[in-house]
């Protein structure tokens, strides 16, 4: 299947590269909705799921590359201090990112280019992730994975997939309250739809 | 009966968990101010250490040349098992201990423990490249570091402090409007350690409290507010 170059991300850590997509490096909404929307599943420890994408992926080492190397899709060009990435589709190699070498480990620079990937360091890998599943739970819940509305919304929902109905509904009218305390319309009114889909439920 | 291990970083004690306060007693019972309570948990840990006779567990014979009894000290019910290896790089040597307790019925053994850094026992558990299959990793909680200890103790008191403060909600509790359920819900996060969760509910039940003008004192107001002082000081 062929990828847009903008789908496509360039992992690198330390000499080693490998090149996946968005949603293999879990870096789309969509898996992390699944765990969003069920704190049941929210058990995912990140050691086990680095090692379960390293695992998965085809890592090469920059370091063997003497002009030029192709693995899989990706070509990987030596140019003076710094590697070149192309990602080959049709037998058409685009420049997607390039690397200095620095110290022993490659180090993104920005290219120019309507075809380029991000390019992500393994260790940062899960702050990340970490954006991803706040932007994920904002496109659930329409607030951010902080603060006293987010803690009490997964109550609620805690509360009412426990089959508290009476706690979940009276805790969300306390939470309408202090959201209208706290003069906070927009809050007022996503509690308030929240107790309407729970009521429908 | 001394049925628990204490190590700190490579010695080892023998100890009763009542002595050392690793289960709800009395010793949590005195309201104390932030202070007091540091000071407390420093002098008591500093006697309980006095107290207590330490073995150097990495001092103690390991040998595999030496005969199986030799590289066992017995200490009342508890035996200490000691065993160097060879590392399967042919490089180094991997020192485990193995600690095994019988009162004449029951016979437990801990899981293996490996010298680390600074001599501390490192709990060999599946997926380290020194475990073995054959051996458990389920300790059963017999085996406390040292400087986990003064986080037991806080926690224990944490708990003992906020089941006060959600105690004053009791009678409320037991009323059968919007407040009571509230009340019991408090009640039941503090019960099931969900700390944060309750001082929410406590926050948002008092906003409602307010905002429906309500004319008696606001009652969770007042669990609000102490709850965070707990949370944040650990004094009430």
């Amino acid at each position: 299947m062929i990828q847009r170059a903008d789908d496509y991300v360039l992992l690198c850590d330390g000499p080693k590269v490998a090149l996946t997509t968005r949603s293999r490096a879990h870096l789309d909404d969509s898996f992390w909705q699944q765990f969003v929307r069920d704190r049941r599943l929210f058990l995912w420890d990140t050691d086990i799921m680095l090692n379960n994408l390293a695992s998965g992926l085809r890592w090469f080492d920059v370091t063997r590359v003497a002009t030029a190397h192709r693995h899989g899709d990706l070509l990987i060009r030596r140019e003076a201090g710094a590697f070149l990435f192309d990602v080959i589709q049709d037998e058409v190699a685009s420049t997607i990112a390039m690397c200095e070498w620095k110290d022993g480990r490659l180090c993104p620079v920005p290219i120019y280019s309507s075809l380029k990937c991000d390019v992500i360091l393994w260790e940062h890998l899960i702050d990340y992730w970490n954006d991803v599943y706040r932007q994920a739970v904002y496109d659930v819940y329409g607030l951010y994975a902080h603060g006293w509305a987010y803690h009490t919304l997964l109550l609620v929902y805690e509360l009412f997939d426990a089959g508290k109905y009476d706690y979940a509904r009276e805790t969300l009218k306390s939470a309408v309250a202090r959201a209208k305390m706290e003069g906070d319309d927009e809050l007022v009114a996503k509690f308030e739809n929240l107790e309407q889909q729970l009521l429908a439920r | 009966m001394r049925d628990i291990i204490i190590c700190d970083k490579g010695k080892v004690t023998f100890a009763n968990p009542d002595v050392w306060h690793l289960q709800n007693d009395n010793w949590f019972s005195e309201p104390r101010s932030a202070a007091q309570w540091r000071e407390d948990c420093e002098n008591e840990l500093q006697r309980l250490c006095q107290s207590h006779y330490w073995i150097d567990v990495w001092s103690l014979p390991g040998d595999v040349s030496l005969p199986y009894d030799k590289r066992l000290t017995r200490v009342g019910q508890w035996c200490i098992s000691r065993i160097d290896e060879t590392c399967d790089d042919g490089r180094g040597v991997r020192q485990l201990v193995i600690f095994t307790y019988s009162d004449g019925r029951i016979i437990l053994e801990t899981p293996t423990y490996m010298r680390g850094e600074d001599d501390r026992l490192i709990k060999l558990v599946p997926g380290m490249k020194e475990y073995d299959d054959s051996w458990g990793f389920d300790d059963k909680g017999w085996l406390f570091h040292l400087e986990d200890v003064p986080r037991i103790w806080n926690d224990l008191y944490q708990r003992r402090l906020i089941n006060e403060v959600a105690s004053e909600l009791l009678s409320l509790s037991m009323t059968l409007n919007w407040q009571g359920g509230m009340a019991r819900l408090i009640i039941r996060l503090v019960n099931a350690g969900n700390y944060d969760d309750a001082m929410q509910v406590a926050a948002c039940a008092s906003a409602r409290f307010e905002h429906e003008e309500w004319p008696e004192d606001n009652l969770f107001a007042v669990v609000h507010r102490k709850m965070m002082k707990v949370l944040v000081t650990n004094e009430l």
